[in-house]
């Protein structure tokens, strides 16, 4: 009897499993300001739908995360900054209509008077204190990035921020995502931000915190003439880039970035996929272990750049998916020095800058050595960029060709941090994006003066300090030459690559242009499908 | 019986403890480290700048000496609160709220495929013991039980969401996006239970009392219905109740995969942002589940088999 | 005698040995350098050349199997080494001498029992950090149990059994009753999960390499491999195909020489044995 009961439970609690496993999936939305779409159901001749893939996983739409202010800004067309980076760096008027620095530590920004919220309400001063109030308080890396300290409304329209220290590139910070204007009524009243009520082409329609999926559709009384079919947007997060690129091919998605660097190749001919490559202001970047007394010698600093073949890296182990770096900057950088010398490819001179400096192979093992040690060299990056790895192993290759030996580490990103400060390393294979605030002296500032390696060169200090205290454009790109020329000339840093990016989209985009300006890719308003 | 839930219970919750304690002093880093961290997740590398750093110790209060970080955490733990994640600067109960019953559903569908294949199947090896089909059945279920789950799941993905167009890649967008997880997760339960079903089945078979049956005339089918079944199956739970945590610890890769919002997913991203608060809450959430799906099945079987000692002897 | 019976156990120990021939004679059957970087010749399909074809930076795939099979095999056979004399040390002591060791030690194993490897392993490894020998540690910290619950069950039914109290009477210790009585009746079952355990963790180590765990570039282990390779899969799918045909094949050859041992040896064991 009791044995009956067990295997009709069992029975039971099979039938329902399969039952759930074969329901249909009901999405569970945090806001309804539009319907929600049945996927398939509403695309009728009516309705354009352009669909993104999101290379990050999506769990909120709340503008104080650097993730979802990512894609609310560049992705959904969602929501806009004061400032805004165009394609050549140049920081163009966009929320704001002017600025100007008033005191030491205070700047005045005035404006626009057009532009509403996407739930009808004027966007006006106190609108914008309250929205960097909300991301200062909430995103614990904007004061560190911006350096705001505080905002005021002097009236409907102006608006007076006072930073924590002097800083002429408060514009440029104002061009950050993270520096995004929304409405007060984004919050609900528990205090929770549920809608991210923003000032965009598009407007929010739709978040499925459950499997990060965010659809938005056109706002009627957007500030500017927008040319585009599109009439709704759905962002969809696929972390693995291989899924990314397969749901192009399947017809799932319409945009995806950062695809396999192969797939320029596979999807060549391809009938429904159109994929193109892009050079993006992000460098790979080597830091030597200057605490070490290996790295003391600049000839073995600049011997072990001439060892490597940075075109053939490019070409080969990126697929062409990059950019060789002429300087330190990608090319179309106002700033960027290209007259500087990059220690290109000669294993011949890379050999005899060793030997000057007491490297030889003495014991024909094949292996270089000093004093009876062999040159070892540890080489650490991290996870996230797939092109990291590779580099890192080619330049074992290259190295193991002219007889260094070479151990690798591959870690995630804070792991590789912790070695780099405790010197437990040689050299470290990094990726920053060199115009997260899009001013002269930005990479500088943040990589070559504060670094954890052992890096100091006052004069470029200096040089950077005097950038960044000029207003004059001209002038600050001067200074940043001139400081990139002595850092290239100390060789203590490199940048062996520039960052490339693929993107795959469906036959059907028009209209799409790639801004390296942006933090990730901006998928622009004129965007559209054939 | 009673009493014996009572006294598991007792030991799921001192073993959960001793689990979480193991975990928050394994995945432990340095005040800086994890404030480089919780910076690194929220803006990348950008964001990690001395002044930047600064704020988020004190804010988070992260100079304090570990031991009274663990006691905070463990207290607020029993109250369910089980941190913020970093990474997401949500509540990490919350996220986990949202995403188990996902792979939840995902563990089912998995269990359910492998049930319903594996235990006719199970039953036709016995029967058929030694011919062919059994043979057959022998191979098959050691294939299985050997190719990795992450390299089937790819090759899966490649000919069947892109050569034939089937199925979608990932996700979950409707029901057709559970299939491909599900099968590749329950390749494994599959042979172990199909193994265990055709040995109990066998064990059955050879019983004195099934061969009285059958001399007293009674028909094949009502032999297998009525007595081999029901005496067949108990150990048939004990090997789901193991296998579920094969299916647990496979879906974290399989998730990831297949970009399926469970657990498992969270934790892998969780790893590799070293969102600390939820690799613990997500070990903890698993090993909790875990250590439940073993009581339950316990007590189905203590149910099914009163020779059972309720002393929690292991067997 | 080969009949229809053990043919399993025969061709598992064929394949087993025919594997662990290619481990010894690595260095003789890989006609090129698995490590050394040739970035003319990436990306070559399978020909006379390269059987298995070239990777992305060019190297011998079909030498990186090859001398993969080094680094599965002897990651496996360590980790399965460890636990076994780990678990059975402390599944004897715990069955024979009961009491609070007894309790202590089954907690213990309860603790590493509560989750599933892999998760335990990913936790571990945030604190330990990649590396091969970390991860051996990793997996041995879990897996020393499963040896430890059937040693200790085997010497909870023997203890009591007429020749050990013989045994004990005539003056063995402990020790020796351990020794000379006890053990090598564990044994047999002990090594029937050996080798059945040896495919087990093959495929845990190529999970965890799968997940950057593990072993480190240009260590030429299969789980990374195919993690290297999964983005060339469309373009280039030798470089994911032939390292996991060679981990099937490897976990195939230990299950099946397990499971015919666990045929002849005991063929009423239950399958409980395989509690993975």
């Amino acid at each position: 009897m009791k044995k009956r009961i067990i295997s009709i439970l069992l029975a039971a609690v099979i039938g329902v499993s399969m039952l759930t496993a074969c329901g249909s999936e009901t999405k569970e939305t945090i806001s309804g300001a539009e319907g929600s779409s049945e996927a398939g159901a509403e695309n009728s001749a009516d309705e354009k739908v352009l669909r993104i893939a999101f290379p990050d996983t999506l769990t909120t739409v709340d503008v104080a995360n650097v993730t979802s202010a990512t894609m609310l800004k560049e992705v959904a067309g969602v929501c806009e900054t004061l400032v805004h980076a165009d394609e050549d760096f140049t920081l163009q008027p966009n929320l704001a209509t002017e600025w100007k620095m008033t005191g030491d530590n205070t700047w005045e920004f005035k404006l626009r008077e057009d532009v509403l919220f996407h739930d009808g309400t004027r966007m006006d001063a106190e609108a914008v204190k309250w929205s960097i109030e909300w991301e200062l308080e909430n995103n614990s890396a904007f004061a560190g990035s911006t350096y705001i300290e505080s905002v005021e409304a002097l009236d409907d329209f102006t608006v007076q921020f006072t930073t924590s220290q002097k800083t002429t590139d408060l514009p440029a910070a104002l061009s950050y995502v993270g520096t995004v204007i929304v409405s007060p009524s984004s919050v609900n009243s528990d205090g929770e931000f549920v809608t991210a009520v923003g000032t965009g082409y598009y407007k929010q329609a739709v978040f499925d915190e459950m499997s990060g999926t965010f659809e938005c559709v056109v706002f009627e009384d957007y500030w500017q003439p927008v040319e585009t079919n599109v009439t709704r947007r759905v962002v969809r997060s696929i972390t693995d880039a291989s899924a990314r690129s397969l749901a192009v091919q399947n017809g799932e998605i319409d945009i995806a970035s950062d695809v396999p660097f192969s797939d320029l190749e596979t999807l060549a001919n391809s009938e429904n996929v159109q994929v193109s490559k892009f050079n993006t202001a992000r460098t790979y970047f080597y830091e030597y272990n200057l605490k070490k007394d290996t790295f003391q010698d600049e000839r073995v600093r600049q011997a072990l750049i001439y060892a490597i073949n940075k075109e053939e890296i490019v070409s080969d182990v990126l697929l062409g998916v990059g950019g060789v770096p002429k300087g330190m900057l990608m090319d179309d950088m106002p700033w960027a020095n290209l007259e500087v010398d990059t220690y290109d490819y000669d294993p011949d001179q890379a050999l005899s800058l060793l030997e000057e400096a007491g490297y030889t192979d003495s014991d024909n093992d094949g292996y270089l050595d000093k004093d009876g040690e062999k040159l070892t060299l540890k080489l650490i990056t991290f996870t996230k960029r797939p092109g990291c790895q590779l580099i890192v192993q080619a330049t074992q290759g290259y190295y193991a060709n002219i007889g260094i030996d070479t151990s690798v580490e591959v870690l995630e990103w804070s792991a590789m941090n912790e070695l780099i400060q405790n010197g437990d390393f040689d050299m470290a294979l990094n990726s920053a994006a060199s115009a997260y605030i899009p001013t002269p002296a930005y990479y500088m500032d943040t990589y070559y003066k504060n670094n954890d390696i052992g890096y100091v060169n006052e004069e470029l200090n200096s040089l950077l300090d005097d950038c960044k205290a000029t207003t004059d454009m001209e002038e600050k790109y001067e200074y940043s030459k001139k400081a990139q020329a002595l850092a290239q000339e100390d060789a203590a840093i490199f940048t062996p690559a520039l960052y490339g990016a693929v993107f795959a989209l469906s036959k059907d985009v028009d209209n799409f242009q790639y801004n390296a300006a942006a933090h990730d890719f901006i998928v622009p308003y004129e965007t559209s499908l054939k | 019986m009673i009493r014996y839930i009572v006294k598991r219970m007792v030991t799921v919750f001192v073993v959960l403890w001793m689990v979480a304690t193991l975990t928050y002093f394994t995945v432990h880093v340095t005040p800086g480290d994890t404030a480089t961290a919780i910076l690194y997740s929220v803006g990348g590398e950008s964001a990690v700048n001395s002044e930047n750093l600064e704020r988020i110790q004190s804010k988070y209060d992260l100079d304090r000496p570990i031991y009274e970080q663990y006691f905070e955490w463990v207290i607020n733990a029993f109250k369910g609160e089980l941190g913020t994640s970093y990474k997401y600067n949500k509540p990490v109960f919350y996220m986990l709220k949202l995403r188990v019953p996902n792979t939840i559903r995902l563990g089912l569908a998995a269990v359910a495929l492998s049930v319903v294949i594996s235990i006719p199947f199970g039953i036709a090896s016995a029967l058929h013991h030694n011919r062919f089909l059994d043979h057959v059945g022998r191979i098959f279920t050691l294939l299985i039980s050997s190719f990795p789950s992450f390299w089937v799941a790819i090759v899966l993905i490649i000919v069947c969401a892109l050569k034939l167009k089937l199925l979608p890649v990932g996700g979950m967008q409707g029901p057709q996006s559970i299939i491909l997880p599900a099968v590749t997760l329950s390749m494994g339960m599959t042979a172990a239970t199909t193994r265990m079903m055709r040995s109990s089945m066998l064990d059955v078979m050879s019983q004195d009392y099934i061969w009285a049956a059958r001399a007293k005339g009674m028909k094949w089918n009502k032999i297998i219905t009525r007595h081999m079944l029901k005496n067949a199956l108990p150990p048939i739970i004990t090997v789901i109740g193991l296998q579920i945590g094969h299916i647990l610890g496979g879906a974290v890769i399989i998730e990831n995969i297949f970009s399926w919002p469970g657990v498992g997913g969270l934790l892998i991203d969780a790893v590799n942002a070293k969102d600390t608060p939820m690799i613990e809450g997500c070990v903890l959430l698993i090993a909790f589940g875990y250590a439940i799906i073993n009581l339950i099945v316990d007590i189905i079987y203590a149910c099914l088999d009163p020779k059972v000692k309720y002393t929690g002897e292991d067997t | 005698m080969v009949n229809r019976k053990n043919y399993i156990l025969y061709i598992g120990l064929i394949l087993s040995a025919l594997i662990v021939l290619v481990t010894v004679f690595a260095p003789f059957l890989e006609p090129y350098d698995p490590t050394k970087m040739e970035l003319s010749q990436k990306f070559i399909a399978p020909c006379r050349e390269f059987i298995f074809g070239t990777d992305h930076l060019g190297r011998d795939i079909f030498s990186r199997v090859i001398e993969g099979s080094r680094v599965s095999l002897s990651v496996a056979v360590t980790v399965v080494f460890f636990s076994a004399v780990l678990g059975v040390v402390l599944g004897m002591i715990s069955g024979y001498v009961g009491g609070t060791v007894d309790m202590l030690i089954m907690r213990g194993v309860d603790v590493l029992l509560a989750f599933p490897t892999i998760i335990f392993a990913l936790a571990l490894s945030t604190m330990l950090g990649t590396g091969q020998t970390n991860l051996i540690i990793a997996i041995t910290c879990i897996q020393w149990t499963r040896y430890a619950r059937i040693a200790r069950g085997e010497t909870l039914i023997l203890k009591n059994a007429e020749y050990v109290e013989a045994a004990r009477s005539i003056g063995n210790n402990t020790v020796q009753v351990l020794r000379k009585y006890i053990f090598p009746n564990v044994v047999s079952k002990i090594i029937i999960l050996a080798s059945l355990d040896i495919g087990t963790i093959i495929l845990y180590c190529a999970s965890l390499s799968f997940l950057g765990l593990g072993a480190q570039p240009p260590s030429p282990d299969w789980g990374v491999m195919i993690s290297e390779g999964k983005d060339y899969m469309q373009y280039a799918p030798w470089l994911t195909l032939f390292p996991g045909l060679a981990i099937a094949i490897s976990a195939l050859a230990f299950n099946m020489l397990g499971d015919g041992l666990r045929d002849l040896l005991d063929p009423r064991m239950k399958e409980m044995v395989r509690t993975d």
